[in-house]
């Protein structure tokens, strides 16, 4: 069943909601990004982790927009949507 | 100045356990109509909270915090209201638990509530996430001390029907502080993304009058609202049931982050300036008990996470203090030690209008940021006024950077003034 959309009348943003019953499982779980993630560095440079990096799931934030905190390879931190990072499947996260 | 509680002590108060009203107090309730009646009724009814506030001149005077605690204990929800500016500061149960965040319990609550009682505040707002949606609730209430504080809880009418609110009135609830983003079940739902919100907050609309609880509407504006008809037949209504409205401009923060075309600008202002003269509406910015400080963060309002930060404003995600970990006087007089925050300056909404607060503090709040963000990642020595005290930040981390919104804002000068012309009715409302 497709998910209800909403239409922001302020931004035109169309949004869903997540669902969030799986979210418990990833605690500590290994993560693939989809597609690369930006971050903005210090002075007004650009910091880009590519598509396929792994990342470990560290934490997660947010209902509305979830990101999970996640930590790269040189374990720098980062804040990545949810729907951009897809969970590397064990026998334990079942 | 356009009062918008002139209705709202127009309410019996027969039910509430703290401090029932005597039958001509109930009477006079009905029919109150200038300040001076107006703090009659808080002195009858909350005594206490009316002698911190009588106080209140004299601290504003002294530079001292008068703020209200916006208290975050729960960020649970039921609606994914698309403005939510906390919604960064949520985590799910499971994760809350696996990461062992220490979070609030009813002896912290206690203490939070003496800690203000002893500061003399005398105004609490729970909110959340939704409150109503607690378990606990009543409990909070009961550890928060009613009979200490103008009580507030904000909601968005979903679980308030009249049984409920004549509860609230019981357990010492003073107002409710009910969101409304549109005058149409379209508007208001889409905006909260909840099918049936309109029709539930008709209904608790209705039953917080009935059940003689102090009511305002809160709502959310931004650039193109105002422009709408939607906009004044939400004013028609709110001035039909006669209910104030408290306005919330949009902040490109929390689930807004980035989104500042649909901001309000200094045209839009103007023009709500306008509607102010025919409607019951107020900003943070409206002057408090007749006064205007100016920017209320620290000064006059001041949010607690769930997880104890203590921080300037709603909007401004930055830390000034941990409540676990030091007592809220220093981390409060701490806030007040920074220059944006000085409670002798009448500045403008630094977080809305300020670029370089923006720049220099909002924007280490954006993106990859862990929120709220410790006030010395932020914070420079060039930012506080007495550099003697300024907590975890270093010395000489200056750059020479001036605060000229700080420089440049005129000093606030209550100085002499006294209980006769100090409006306990702004002060509610905030």
């Amino acid at each position: 069943m497709s998910k209800k959309e909403f239409v922001s009348n302020v931004t035109g943003e169309v949004w869903h909601k997540e669902n969030i019953k799986n979210w418990k499982k990833w605690y500590d779980k290994v993560g693939v990004l989809i597609e690369d993630i930006h971050s903005k560095g210090k002075n007004g440079t650009t910091v880009t982790l590519p598509k396929g990096s792994k990342v470990l799931i560290t934490d997660i934030r947010g209902r509305i927009k979830p990101q999970y905190r996640v930590t790269d390879a040189s374990d720098k931190i980062w804040f990545i949507p949810i729907e951009k990072i897809e969970i590397e499947k064990s026998k334990e996260s079942k | 100045m356009s009062n918008s509680h002139s209705k709202m002590f127009q309410s019996p108060l027969e039910g509430n356990k703290f401090d029932p009203a005597p039958e001509d107090m109930i009477m006079q309730t009905t029919t109150i109509k200038d300040e001076k009646d107006r703090q009659n009724w808080l002195k009858n009814y909350k005594p206490a909270v009316y002698e911190k506030m009588k106080a209140y001149p004299e601290k504003i005077a002294n530079g001292e915090s008068i703020a209200i605690i916006q208290f975050q204990y729960d960020y649970l929800c039921n609606m994914d209201c698309e403005h939510c500016c906390i919604d960064k500061f949520y985590v799910p149960r499971a994760w809350e638990e696996a990461s062992g965040r220490r979070k609030f319990t009813m002896d912290d609550v206690r203490r939070l509530s003496k800690e203000s009682d002893e500061m003399g505040l005398a105004n609490f707002v729970i909110t959340g996430g939704e409150p109503l949606l607690l378990r606990e609730y009543d409990e909070l209430v009961e550890a928060i001390d009613p009979s200490k504080f103008y009580l507030v809880t904000d909601s968005n009418g979903w679980f308030l029907d009249y049984k409920r609110a004549v509860h609230l009135k019981k357990i010492g609830i003073d107002k409710v502080q009910l969101s409304l983003d549109g005058i149409t079940a379209e508007a208001h739902d889409t905006f909260r993304r909840k099918p049936g919100a309109f029709d539930r907050a008709m209904r608790a609309i209705d039953a917080c009058k009935e059940a003689g609880l102090h009511l305002i509407l809160s709502t959310v504006i931004w650039k193109d609202r105002i422009y709408t008809d939607e906009w004044v037949q939400f004013l028609d209504f709110a001035k039909e049931k006669e209910v104030g409205t408290y306005i919330v401009y949009a902040k490109p923060v929390g689930a807004y982050e980035g989104e500042t075309d649909a901001m309000m600008t200094e045209k839009e202002g103007a023009i709500l300036q306008k509607f102010e003269e025919e409607y019951d509406i107020f900003t943070h910015m409206t002057p408090s008990y007749g006064r205007d400080i100016g920017c209320i963060a620290v000064k006059r309002m001041v949010p607690i996470s769930r997880y104890g930060d203590v921080m300037p404003c709603p909007y401004q995600h930055v830390s000034l203090g941990n409540f676990f970990d030091e007592p809220l006087a220093d981390i409060i007089n701490r806030g007040l030690n920074i220059k944006w925050f000085d409670p002798k300056k009448n500045m403008p909404c630094i977080c809305g209008v300020d670029k370089g607060f923006i720049e220099n503090v909002i924007s280490k709040t954006y993106g990859d940021s862990e929120v709220p963000v410790p006030y010395d990642k932020v914070f420079t020595e060039d930012d506080f006024l007495d550099r003697s005290n300024m907590g975890d930040v270093k010395k000489g981390s200056g750059t020479g950077r001036e605060v000229d919104t700080w420089k440049n804002a005129p000093t606030i000068t209550l100085k002499g003034k006294n209980l006769k012309d100090f409006n306990f009715v702004d002060d509610t409302g905030a």
